[in-house]
């Protein structure tokens, strides 16, 4: 009986090894910011954009959380919009021009000496011309056996002056967990 | 000492053992054994509330309000991803709370609410484990009010922080964990109950609805809060929602605890509502005058109440089976030695089993021993400025006085204020972890 009941308990998951859940991951964050990235490389307005003006000046906002019943936490919501910024950043260099925006700035500042790298300018100093904003909402339904997400993520560049569009993408997707007896 | 003598000589044969050697040593083996697994059980079921010296230290900090002592000793318990882990990061993250270590709090809170909004979080071993050997293998996710409380206090860091997008989801996620468990066949009526049941959840969703500008969505969640609770129309006063620069959170009083019920394998949570009788009103003093809270001082919640609703029957139900089962073996064990011929090895081996059996039947006695008993929720109007603030609970030792409180010219400034015997005060805002951060913006100082 001790040699069954060893392995039994050897055997535990821990805590945060087993379990999955219906929010958006990492996988999630990686296959969104990919696709909208290229997206807005892909848009023909945008390209006519840099035609006309040349690099855009663009501030990145964190995503606003429109979801129900689903935390985004501040870092969350930062990745999701600060990826696509990297990698337009990474493949794009010569099309766009990234401006923090002024909270991040002046969050940063007041912890200036702590960092080692330049803050660069203030927001105020550049003004942008567009921003790049996303706006996560889902419908989010649990009962006993299961909780089930589906999720509509809207990414958009708007011109900042007249509030129209540039560009807008989006990225859905299902999630289901079914619970078992010890949920 | 010489082992020599003890070699069995080659030249002689070996005698053929006795049937009552062979047989007392083939007991005395497997007692050995099943001692060893009653040691194992009985460490485990010794401890089913999940409290070590570690713990029992900061609960008792954390009731003299020593709050940042509580999450010294809570932090490393926290960080181990054992089946506490959800446990320990809600303790923490009262503790944090309480000490206005916001970001420290939210992070504790969020980690909980990951696993428990999580499935399959107990694989096939822990869930074996748990109902084989004892329910303390399982990761302790928390009776429904118990959840929901985690997301309360989620959504009240960021309510507090001003972010009410996330504060409106996890209010959204307190009354999805107590339908939870109510939908099998829920009637309409059952989901007006829980509704009204858990009042702050409903009440708080509605401001953040509010500072959302989502004014339509507020008005229906405060109409219908109204018609589920009328002793609460006061606090859903159309004018007081829309003035109040003040948003007070008041906790009184100590939460449900759970309990073995005479047998180890019945669990239940106590006091009764009944037993320690009704919340006493709340009073408030600003600047030394007492305020006419008129119908803001009914409580909202009774966790008392809400605790009594335990809907996890299925494993009460194994532990009752396992220990009939293991007090029936005990019996044939005790038949088997008094009987007219006894057969002591049949009988100890009847007893050991059963006694093995009747440890892993113990109740798992875990639970969040820092919640309150209710929480207050009143929004006030006061003049900008900074005012003193007293909180007391009449004749019941529960009161706490607070200097330099801000109320703003325009916005809310929420405050939560955990208020017991020993927390009495004077204590001075801003408390020493929001010292750095910006003040709501007054017109003049008092």
């Amino acid at each position: 009986m001790l040699l069954l009941l060893l392995p039994l308990i050897a055997g535990c998951a821990s805590a945060v090894s087993a379990g999955h859940n219906t929010a958006l991951d990492s996988v999630d964050l990686t296959s969104m910011t990919d696709d909208m990235a290229h997206k807005i490389m892909a848009s023909p307005a945008v390209q006519r954009a840099l035609a006309q003006n040349g690099k855009l000046k663009v501030v990145v906002q964190p995503v606003e959380n429109k979801m129900v019943a689903e935390i985004l936490p501040r870092g969350a919501a930062e990745a999701f919009t600060g990826r696509v910024r990297a990698l337009l950043s990474e493949f794009a260099p010569d099309k766009f021009t990234w401006l923090m925006n002024r909270d991040d700035f002046n969050a940063l500042r007041r912890r200036e000496r702590d960092l080692d790298f330049p803050l660069g300018p203030s927001p105020d100093a550049i003004q942008p011309e567009y921003a790049l904003v996303a706006r996560f909402n889902s419908i989010t339904t649990e009962d006993p056996k299961h909780r089930a997400s589906y999720y509509l993520c809207i990414y958009e560049l708007t011109n900042i002056q007249d509030r129209t569009s540039l560009w807008t993408g989006k990225y859905e997707v299902k999630k289901t967990a079914l619970k078992g007896f010890m949920d | 000492m010489s082992f020599a003598r003890h070699q069995p000589d080659p030249q002689t044969p070996n005698p053929e053992p006795s049937p009552y050697v062979h047989h007392s040593s083939f007991i005395i083996h497997h007692f050995l054994h099943a001692s060893v697994v009653l040691l194992l059980l009985t460490t485990i079921a010794c401890n089913p509330t999940g409290r070590n010296p570690e713990v029992n230290r900061a609960l008792t900090d954390f009731s003299f309000g020593q709050y940042d002592l509580a999450a010294q000793s809570l932090r490393p318990q926290a960080a181990n991803t054992n089946e506490n882990y959800v446990l320990n990061n809600v303790r923490l993250g009262s503790a944090l709370l309480a000490d206005y270590n916001l970001d420290a709090a939210e992070a504790a809170f969020y980690k909980a609410y990951e696993v428990i909004n999580s499935t399959g979080v107990n694989d096939a071993g822990r869930s074996t484990a748990a109902i084989a050997v004892a329910e303390q293998f399982k990761v302790w996710k928390g009776e429904p009010f118990e959840r929901a409380m985690v997301n309360f206090y989620l959504g009240l860091v960021y309510y507090i922080r001003h972010d009410y997008n996330n504060a409106r989801a996890a209010f959204e996620n307190a009354l999805f964990k107590l339908r939870d468990y109510g939908e099998g066949d829920l009637k309409e009526d059952k989901y007006q109950q829980i509704d009204s049941d858990f009042a702050i959840a409903y009440y708080m969703l509605a401001k953040c609805h509010l500072k959302l500008a989502n004014e339509d969505k507020a008005n229906d969640l405060f109409h219908r809060l109204a018609n589920l609770r009328p002793d609460l129309r006061g606090l859903i006063d159309d004018n007081r929602t829309a003035e109040n620069n003040v948003l007070l959170i008041v906790e009184f009083g100590q939460g449900p605890m759970k309990v073995n019920l005479g047998d180890n394998s019945i669990a239940v949570f106590r006091p009764k509502p009944e037993e320690v009788g009704p919340i006493p009103r709340i009073n408030i003093t600003v600047d030394g005058k007492p305020l006419d809270l008129r119908q803001l001082n009914t409580p909202p919640v009774d966790l008392l109440a809400l605790a009594q609703d335990r809907r996890w029957q299925t494993f009460d139900t194994i532990r009752l089976t396992k220990s009939a089962i293991s007090m029936g073996l005990m019996g044939v064990g005790a038949y088997q030695a008094s009987k007219r011929h006894p057969d002591y090895g049949t009988a100890a081996a009847f007893i050991a089993a059963g006694a093995l059996l009747k440890a892993s039947s113990q109740a798992d006695l875990r639970y969040w021993e820092m919640l309150p008993r209710s929480v207050f929720l009143l929004p006030l109007r006061i003049s900008p400025g900074k005012h003193d603030i007293s909180i007391n609970f009449g004749s019941h030792g529960f009161n706490q006085s607070w200097r330099g409180i801000v109320a703003p010219d325009s916005g809310e400034a929420t405050y939560y204020f955990r208020v017991t015997p020993h927390t009495r005060g004077p204590y001075t805002w801003p408390p020493a972890n929001l010292a750095d951060q910006p003040a709501p913006k007054i017109s003049q100082a008092r």
